[in-house]
């Protein structure tokens, strides 16, 4: 269609607002309340363009290209409308430094933000030279308050981690009420009142952390002025350098933008171009990673253990002292332990050095991070076409999810966005899980399975969508509600593509092999693209690497035992791993960034760099590969994990595995391992991992299905796991980010509010819970989503009531109010 | 109740109904709406109820409960048929007396009868009062006869005939062809065709769509849609379900209505459970395949929700925000479906025009405004109240000839139509025929109907900001202009009400207004500026002594004015010196009175309280009393 713009004819192809045409012909456009992710909202008034035929002025966001238009954006009237509209903004706003006849001098002489409780201009605003209304002012022009200027007088709220909301800074533009809904699905804000007391609120004017916020910050960046600020930050001026790096603390690989004073880092804010969370990022991405690197509790010097205790050492010093001990021992004498959230080029240096060369055992990968090779062996075993890669922007395409097995929105984040996108437009959502759901509100139906049930339900959901009967029929028995699953075929029928994101849940539990068949099964039944769910970075590398380094790997049990008995004497920890105090082998080595937990008891403590300076590859859970140079110089002396690698392979006598750094190990990589071939090897590197298309598409025969276990009636109660980590590499990312603590308490159960009234449990009272194997106590929280007979805890409770190293079993409880 | 299982059944039923009818000798109508109410009719119904059943006289006597009559002003008022003698503020302790002489022996009580105020005159029947004789009582004749609650008191009227008529073989083409030719305008405010509306939203392609009665009325003083809906239910319920088979595609209706209408929902429930027992609303109404529901959804009471795209959020159960339009509802309404909204006054014409036909509807009205509209008649008007007159009525015979002229014989000095978004009509202009291009052309709109009469005593600039201060306070908060412009132009309102203007505060309104008009979102800001530009249109000369005279000429605005009292007139009653709070009046018994202007407060005590035969307070203007 052709519209003309300005007096020139345009050409506009496909459904555009005025203000995307006006962008794509380099016309800028003053606006306050658009924003790229958001419908339009037409409130802010700025980018108000004159339409000849139409009724006058409209909003260029929210008015659509139409044939023939004749549309005028600049204009002494639009100039005018624009610059009184902007003086009534800045009415309410503290603008004075704006109109400052000293304003120049005042940017040249002051370098840092006065601390100020109150906010009366610009220069006492944290948001102060990254500000969006302050640009507008300058090019929209304004240099006189005509108007009484007006305080609110709104109280600031500090009652919640990591931001303030000042609300006597807000202009109203709604970024973020609409982020919250109609991007993260949260809507935990909202504007309240009207005329001039209108305002933004959580619900009665509470806490967000009474209100379901998730604190990922969305609202944070969306805000265009200084209402909404980190607290962390707010005093300091903008960075002076930013570099982009991955996070590797959930499965995602968000990119994120963290920003620098000196060597000082500042905040991290989501990239904008980042391809997996395209400008969002969550809790642990957007206020965790400053903490991450400046905590205390980082180890900046090599340890070695004396009579004394623990006392600095040179590098070369306790590398020698760790070579020398491990090169002593035999095979399968030393185990060890590499944390997937180091990067895959240290990740695959260590695989090599204590597979290949120490001939040592690999501890699995605890609970959740079974989950992925489950999937893949029995797909391997059965040599069907199980495709892992896939692409976020696929989801939104949707037209019915079945999630099964996973809190989506905190376990995958990204994933949940892309999914919410699809169901506002109209998909639909079914989830069944053992655990709570977030924004369960969302999907129709919400299923809560019985822990172990996961197989039968299955089963019967494929059933009755193939319509071929089989597996255990639906019912009180198997604890599978007929009409919970006709909900959900009914929900699932009609509607394509459909995508089935599949959990760990689904996968760890002991007959995960068998869930995966019959999952694979059903796909196959309604068409449906089957994406089992890791819940780890790297998950996908480690699994190829695996195959290329092959090599003994044993659970934690094993391993605690061989300690017990002797057969392990060294245990190479670059890792979480449960408390081994009670359990410590012969020769104990760390390789971490904090000095925390286990490496209080270890006889060599390496220190290394925290991903934000050590730079590297990290593959998500959808195969996407993201490399990324270090940011920061190694605080102290700490190093990157591969040069620490490097140098005890040398010192162990692997003279030719010494490398010059990540680059050389990315080529070797592509060399030993087909899946990253074409990325760290091609000369345009691909962005996923190569997947051989080999395998086959049809049914495999599904032995038996599991059956929920049994509950013992002395313990009714089966324990679920929280979702949600803050770990990262075996530290407690809730120790180094206190606001961490306050959302993500590791005190608190969760109870279905039927087993709390019987058991005369109350919101907020101290419960005591007990196991076959120990005890252990907290705070009660009520939860809706959660089925009756189970509950949830933090890793923490779950493991010392599981004998220390929990299984992949279901684990079954007292839980009673402590008197 | 039968369930109507055919179009003829209605005329059968209405035939039943009427035959059945027991032969009552006298029938009592007492006017209960929101407004009787409010004045006592529940008493004077349980009075006479109370007084039939003790002298045993049900068998001949009927008591009918219906809707609003309208005459506000001598509410609860009663009709006695058959002879329509109308008394006026009944109080329940006279029921005796009424049943005793005027049912019984059939006398006159002259007390009760309503009196014109202007020359005395008597008028004891209905027929022959001024305040009903000119009006055109269309939409709400009904009022008076039927007791809204009772769904086969409507059916007697003729009710749902227009229905029957749709059904039994009108195609939906024809009905919207009646609607367009009868002309009807939509009577929210705007006044779009009606019949247009209609044929857009049933030529737009869509699984879904909806039909929306808007009875939100959110203007100070209007209760037009209020009446109707407490009155007449049934109408506006035939009305939309005529509006659904002419549309097509839709199966649901909402009717939107405020909470602070409690009787109004109550009366509209009922009526919609009744409609769906008769087989008027369901699936399959009088027995075609025609099927159509409405729900009530009630508002909380934000200005705001009137406007068509907030009240469709606050039915989709969001805030009540106005989006950018286009799209129109007609294209993406509600749950982006094509959504045809008109008011309840509106949907009260359409089983009218289709039973009395479009040469009746069309032979009144002006060439462009066909029909009659209700105003609500309120402010310094003698008979307030409810009318209803053909459209292009002129100002003067509403204000003078139904509302009975101007309070306490003052002089008329202007009225505010359309509410705090239409603007004000100088009583230069009183022989202004009414309708919506005529008001549009003056500057001010028909709105929804809210017709506020101002006398000399009124100050516009203060009422200018009176409805200022309405806008600002029902701004949504959406858009800048609206939010904060209004606020702006209030304080200058402000400001100059108390003195304190300046030179420029009347470019600085003109700039704002525009500002605001230009570059709001919705109705709700674009028209807030209306009452200031037209009254700075008609009456600049009152913003002008205010700031540069400081002086206020209707003598309102408390900074600008001074209490004097005339020692001519003065008689020293000593009334005025011991209801004045702060000892500001001194005198002596039977010695002139003077105020001692330093410790007054304006409060205006002594001017309420000096005998009105004797008016020796008076209110000057500052400037004057410095004179003095």
């Amino acid at each position: 269609m052709k519209i003309r713009l300005d007096g020139r004819e345009v050409h506009v192809e496909g459904r555009k607002t005025l203000l995307q045409v006006a962008r794509e012909q380099g016309v800028f456009l003053p606006t306050l309340c658009e924003h790229p992710r958001l419908e339009p909202f037409g409130g802010c008034r700025m980018c108000l363009v004159e339409i000849k035929s139409g009724k006058g002025f409209a909003p260029a966001c929210s008015t659509w290209a139409e044939e023939g238009q004749d549309v005028t954006t600049n204009s002494p009237q639009i100039a005018d409308l624009r610059k009184n509209i902007l003086a009534l903004i800045l009415c309410e706003h503290p603008s004075a430094c704006l109109i400052c006849e000293e304003k120049d001098k005042c940017d040249d002489l002051k370098s840092t933000i006065r601390k100020a409780g109150e906010v009366t201009g610009c220069v006492l605003c944290g948001n102060n030279g990254r500000c969006r209304l302050q640009d507008l002012v300058r090019s929209v022009g304004f240099n006189a308050l005509e108007f009484r200027a007006v305080y609110r007088n709104f109280e600031v709220r500090r009652d919640d981690p990591f931001f303030d909301r000042n609300y006597n800074l807000c202009i109203l533009c709604g970024r973020c009420v609409r982020i919250c809904q109609e991007v993260r699905g949260a809507s935990v804000i909202s504007f309240v009142g009207r005329g001039l007391t209108t305002s933004i609120a959580a619900p009665f004017d509470g806490k967000l952390l009474d209100s379901g916020c998730r604190f990922c910050g969305a609202c944070v960046d969306s805000c265009p002025t200084g209402a909404l600020m980190e607290r962390a930050v707010r005093y300091e001026p903008p960075p002076d350098r930013i570099a982009p790096v991955v996070c590797p603390l959930c499965s995602q690989g968000c990119k994120l933008e963290v920003g620098f004073r000196g060597d000082r880092p500042m905040a991290s804010h989501p990239a904008e171009n980042g391809p997996v969370n395209r400008g969002q990022a969550c809790v642990l991405g957007r206020f965790a990673v400053r903490d991450a690197v400046t905590t205390p509790a980082r180890v900046l010097e090599p340890l070695v253990r004396t009579e004394s205790g623990l006392v600095p050492a040179s590098w070369d010093e306790a590398l020698r002292l760790t070579a020398a001990k491990l090169g002593g021992l035999g095979k399968g004498e030393t185990a060890f332990r590499a944390s997937s959230q180091l990067p895959v080029e240290d990740l695959y240096l260590f695989l090599k050095i204590f597979r290949k060369g120490l001939d040592a055992v690999a501890v699995a990968p605890a609970g959740e991070g079974a989950s992925l090779g489950t999937a893949r062996e029995a797909a391997r075993k059965h040599r069907l076409d199980l495709s892992l890669n896939f692409d976020l922007g696929e989801l939104s395409r949707a037209g019915a999810f079945l999630v099964l097995g996973t809190d989506l929105a905190t376990a995958h984040p990204m994933i949940w966005l892309e999914v919410l996108a699809a169901v506002r437009k109209g998909a639909s959502l079914v989830v069944a899980h053992t655990g709570q759901v977030t924004f369960d509100r969302y999907a129709s139906p919400c299923v809560g399975w019985a822990p172990g049930g996961e197989g039968v339900w299955l089963q019967a959901l494929t059933a009755r969508l193939s319509g071929k009967p089989g597996g255990r029929p639906a019912g009180e028995g198997n604890r599978v509600s007929p009409a919970d699953v006709e909900a959900a075929a009914k929900a699932l029928s009609g509607k394509g593509p459909i995508i089935i994101l599949a959990g760990s849940e689904v996968f760890r539990r002991p007959r995960g092999e068998t869930n995966f068949e019959i999952l694979w099964n059903l796909a196959l039944a309604i068409d449906a693209h089957l994406v089992p769910l890791g819940d780890e970075i790297n998950e996908r590398a480690r699994d190829e690497f695996d195959r290329a380094i092959p090599g003994p790997t044993r659970g934690w049990d094993k391993i605690v035992s061989g300690i017990r008995e002797r057969k392990i004497r060294a245990l190479f920890l670059a890792g979480s791993a449960p408390d081994l105090s009670g359990t410590r082998p012969e020769f104990l080595v760390c390789q971490t960034p904090y000095l925390d937990g286990n490496a209080l008891h270890a006889d060599i403590v390496l220190p290394s760099a925290t991903f934000v300076e050590s730079g590297g590859t990290f593959v998500n859970v959808a195969g996407r590969i993201q490399t990324f140079s270090p940011g920061l110089e190694p605080r102290g002396e700490s190093r990157p994990d591969w040069r620490i690698l490097s140098e005890l392979a040398a010192k162990l006598g692997f003279r030719s595995w010494e490398v010059a750094g990540p680059d050389a190990l990315r080529r070797e990589i592509a060399g030993a391992c087909p899946a990253f071939g074409s990325s760290f090897g091609g000369p345009t590197p691909a962005r996923f991992l190569l997947e051989p298309k080999a395998g086959i598409r049809r049914p495999v025969p599904v032995v038996e299905t599991p059956a929920p276990p049994v509950r013992p009636a002395e313990f009714p109660f089966a324990l679920e796991k929280v979702s949600g980590t803050t770990d990262y590499r075996g530290f407690d990312l809730r120790c180094a980010a206190g606001g961490l603590k306050r959302i993500r308490d590791p005190r608190r159960i969760f109870l279905n509010a039927g087993d709390a009234s019987a058991a005369g449990i109350e919101e907020g009272m101290e419960i005591a819970m007990e196991s076959a194997s120990g005890r252990a106590s907290g705070t009660a929280r009520i939860a809706g989503g959660l089925p009756a007979g189970t509950a949830e805890a933090s890793a923490e409770i779950r493991d010392s009531l599981s004998d220390g190293a929990s299984g992949p079993g279901i684990l079954f409880v007292t839980i009673r109010r402590k008197s | 109740m039968p369930e109507l299982r055919h179009p003829n059944q209605v005329r059968e039923w209405r035939e039943r109904i009427r035959s059945s009818r027991p032969a009552y000798q006298k029938t009592v109508v007492i006017s209960s709406g929101t407004c009787g109410q409010a004045s006592g009719s529940l008493h004077v119904i349980e009075a006479f109820e109370s007084e039939i059943a003790k002298r045993k006289l049900g068998e001949s006597i009927r008591i009918q409960v219906t809707g609003c009559h309208g005459f506000c002003e001598l509410e609860p008022n009663i009709l006695i048929h058959p002879d329509g003698l109308f008394y006026k503020k009944v109080e329940p302790d006279q029921v005796p007396r009424i049943v005793e002489m005027t049912l019984l022996e059939d006398r006159i009580i002259p007390s009760l009868v309503a009196a014109d105020i202007v020359n005395g005159i008597k008028y004891p029947f209905q027929k022959d009062i001024p305040f009903y004789q000119r009006q055109k009582r269309w939409l709400t004749e009904l009022n008076f006869l039927i007791d809204p609650t009772s769904i086969e008191d409507y059916i007697e009227q003729d009710g749902y005939e227009a229905l029957a008529r749709v059904l039994s073989g009108m195609s939906a083409e024809d009905v919207i062809a009646e609607i367009k030719a009868s002309g009807l305008r939509g009577r929210g405010g705007a006044g779009f065709p009606t019949g247009m509306k209609w044929a857009l939203i049933r030529s737009s392609v869509s699984e879904h769509k909806h039909i929306v009665c808007n009875a939100d009325e959110g203007d100070p003083g209007a209760y037009m849609n209020r009446s109707l809906l407490e009155g007449n239910p049934h109408r506006v319920i035939e009305g939309m379900i005529i509006g659904a088979f002419a549309i097509g595609g839709t199966s649901q209706g909402f009717i939107y209505v405020r909470r602070e209408y409690p009787l109004a929902v109550k009366h509209l429930t009922r009526a919609l459970e009744a409609a769906r027992e008769a087989g008027l609303l369901g699936d399959s109404i009088l027995g075609t395949d025609f099927g159509f529901d409405i729900r009530v959804v009630q508002g909380a009471g934000a200005f705001v929700s009137g406007e068509e795209t907030s009240l469709m959020a606050s039915i989709e159960g969001k805030r009540a925000f106005p989006r950018q339009r286009p799209p129109y509802p007609s294209e993406k309404g509600l749950w982006g479906r094509p959504t045809n909204i008109n008011n309840a006054e509106t949907w009260s014409n359409v089983p009218l025009i289709i039973r009395r036909g479009v040469d009746w509807f069309t032979g009144t009205g002006t060439a462009k405004s066909k029909g009659t509209k209700i105003f609500s008649l309120v402010g310094k008007v003698n008979n307030t109240g409810l009318v209803e007159v053909p459209m292009g009525t002129s100002l003067r015979e509403i204000v003078f000839e139904i509302g009975g002229g101007i309070k306490d014989g003052k002089r008329f000095k202007a009225v505010q139509t359309g509410g705090p978004s239409g603007g004000c009509v100088p009583a230069e202009m009183m022989d202004l025929p009414i309708d919506y291009d005529t008001l549009k052309k003056v500057g001010s709109i028909m709105g929804s109907g809210g017709m506020i009469v101002m006398d000399e005593d009124t100050c516009m600039v203060d009422v200018a900001r009176y409805f200022l201060k309405f806008t600002q306070e029902e701004s949504c908060g959406k858009c800048v202009p609206c939010r904060i412009g209004t606020r702006k132009m209030e304080e200058i309102l402000i400001r100059i009400t108390e003195g304190r203007g300046e030179s420029e505060d009347l470019e600085r309104l003109e700039n704002l207004a525009r500002t605001i008009q230009a570059g709001s979102l919705c109705g709700l800001g674009q028209t807030a500026p209306n009452p200031v530009l037209t009254t700075l249109r008609y009456f600049r000369s009152e913003y002008e002594a205010h700031i540069f005279a400081r002086s206020c000429p209707a003598h309102v605005c408390k900074n600008l004015i001074a209490y004097v009292i005339d020692p001519d007139r003065c008689v020293g009653c000593l009334l005025c010196l011991k209801n004045c709070p702060t000892g500001a009046v001194e005198g002596q018994l039977k010695k002139p009175h003077s105020i001692h202007q330093d410790r007054c407060v304006k409060c205006g005590a002594c001017y309420d309280v000096c005998p009105k035969e004797i008016r020796a307070v008076t209110k000057v203007t500052a400037r004057e009393a410095d004179k003095r």
